[in-house]
């Protein structure tokens, strides 16, 4: 993402994970945490629940992160790979209160938690880039993404091949990698403009 | 998978055709989490083989990272303190500034024995002299030898400073400003050595020539345009190691001017030997 020279760069952040020096996780919360936090919310729905999921997943990234390296691909896929698993583990083992919630599998989830435009970062942005994104791409990423289906299940729920399914998902990154090229200026306009509010208020 | 990706080419060489393994779309699935144990294995297989995949899963690890990023919310700030917590009731690593001073090179323990054979040395000479001459000569030998301690005590001192000025390059999170010679000193040059993470700087002299007995070097930092008054400093000919400095946020430049003992409020522009942005 971005990487202004008084921003602490990735190699710098893996360096100190490496040593296992807690500075580097304060570092990396303040740079990633906002992201990570947005998808467990999206997953897990709740924010209480999120929070604690948040807070296993930093966890496990500072145990394991003596072990990171490289070859385990990006710093941030790595954390993100990390957080959503166990975002998902807390979806499937908490029973439903609500049954009605987990019909709607639309973006207005976020009218249902309560939520200031600070701690938002970019609901404009996101909001874009999905009315532009077909509706079966946008569902089949929620349902592998955001609601943890294997391959196999979305054939055995949804009656749906998992041939078809693979090439859904091809076809679903190759759109979002045209609207994210467009969009990212834009994108990034927002998120500076929300974060400069965030910080005047702060 | 019942495809099998490797073929034989005409002349009996297997190949990896790895084209179609990209184009098959097995590495989106990856990449999102939906494929099952085995598949997953099977992919990393294939990812260790060939340069080509593993730069095509990358790019696709890049665009989950930016589809995901636009969902990025702020925890509630109370949620820091309470992760941070519980991460250093477990942290038994010591700090980071101490951890440089352990870092070990073999340099002290081959200076301390040179320095203690030219010490052996000397103290041979001194007794084996001793037998057989008087008093002066025994002086004489006696201040050779103060003269050997010496250098090699300046020796040490000079190579304690160079560890440290690596030590201070090496931090992460350091960002060297070089200062080039200005029209005025055009082979003068600094460093600044500014350090994000740990928010400390210092000033590596690199070539100042010296100033004279009425006047002081005096470092800058613009930030907004302004100069703020980072300190004085002297400059020792053929001086080694750095001066700590005054941590400044957002600095966009580094400057040093030549003024008055003690420093001004304000930079002479015309007296200005180095600059550097940042």
């Amino acid at each position: 993402m971005e990487s202004s020279s008084d921003q602490v760069n990735d190699q710098e952040l893996v360096a100190m994970l490496r040593k296992q020096d807690s500075q580097g996780m304060s570092l990396i919360y303040d740079k990633y945490s906002a992201a990570l936090y947005g998808v467990v919310l999206k997953i897990v729905r709740s924010e209480e629940a999120a929070q604690d999921v948040l807070q296993e997943a930093f966890l496990k990234i500072w145990k394991n992160g003596a072990t990171y390296d490289d070859t385990k691909g990006r710093l941030f896929t790595w954390m993100l790979n990390i957080t959503r698993n166990t975002a998902i583990d807390a979806l499937r083992s908490r029973p439903f209160r609500n049954q009605e919630k987990t019909q709607s599998i639309d973006n207005n989830v976020y009218s249902n938690i309560q939520l200031s435009t600070e701690t938002q970062v970019n609901h404009i942005g996101l909001q874009s880039v999905l009315d532009k994104l077909d509706e079966k791409y946008r569902k089949i990423i929620d349902l592998i993404y955001f609601e943890g289906y294997t391959q196999q299940e979305i054939e055995d729920e949804f009656e749906i091949p998992i041939g078809t399914v693979k090439t859904r998902v091809r076809i679903a990154l190759r759109e979002l990698r045209k609207l994210l090229g467009e969009e990212h200026l834009l994108t990034l306009l927002w998120i500076l403009i929300i974060i400069g509010l965030h910080q005047i208020h702060a | 998978m019942d495809i099998n990706y490797y073929w034989i080419t005409s002349d009996s060489r297997l190949t990896l055709d790895t084209k179609a393994y990209i184009e098959s779309g097995i590495l989106e699935s990856y990449a999102l989490g939906m494929v099952g144990e085995t598949q997953r294995e099977e992919v990393e297989r294939y990812l260790a083989q060939s340069e080509d995949i593993r730069k095509a899963l990358d790019e696709i690890n890049v665009l989950v990272e930016k589809y995901t990023a636009l969902y990025a919310v702020m925890p509630p700030a109370a949620l820091k303190a309470k992760i941070m917590d519980q991460i250093r009731s477990k942290d038994h690593k010591p700090d980071l500034p101490n951890s440089i001073h352990t870092r070990t090179s073999s340099f002290p323990y081959a200076w301390a024995a040179g320095t203690a054979m030219l010490l052996l040395a000397g103290a041979t000479i001194y007794f084996y002299l001793d037998a057989r001459q008087s008093k002066a000569q025994l002086a004489g030998k006696a201040a050779e030898m103060a003269q050997l301690q010496a250098t090699c005590d300046s020796a040490s001192n000079a190579q304690s400073q160079m560890n440290e000025m690596i030590a201070i390059i090496r931090q992460p999170g350091d960002r060297p400003v070089l200062m080039k010679g200005t029209p005025l000193s055009p082979q003068s040059a600094a460093i600044v050595h500014w350090n994000v993470i740990s928010h400390k700087a210092y000033l590596d002299i690199a070539s100042l020539p010296p100033a004279p007995p009425d006047k002081q070097y005096q470092l800058w930092a613009i930030v907004d345009g302004k100069p703020v008054d980072m300190g004085v400093f002297e400059v020792i000919a053929n001086q080694l190691g750095m001066k700590e400095m005054p941590f400044i946020e957002k600095p966009q430049a580094f400057a040093v001017t030549l003024e008055r003992k003690g420093g001004s409020p304000l930079p002479t522009m015309e007296q200005m030997y180095v600059i550097g942005n940042v």
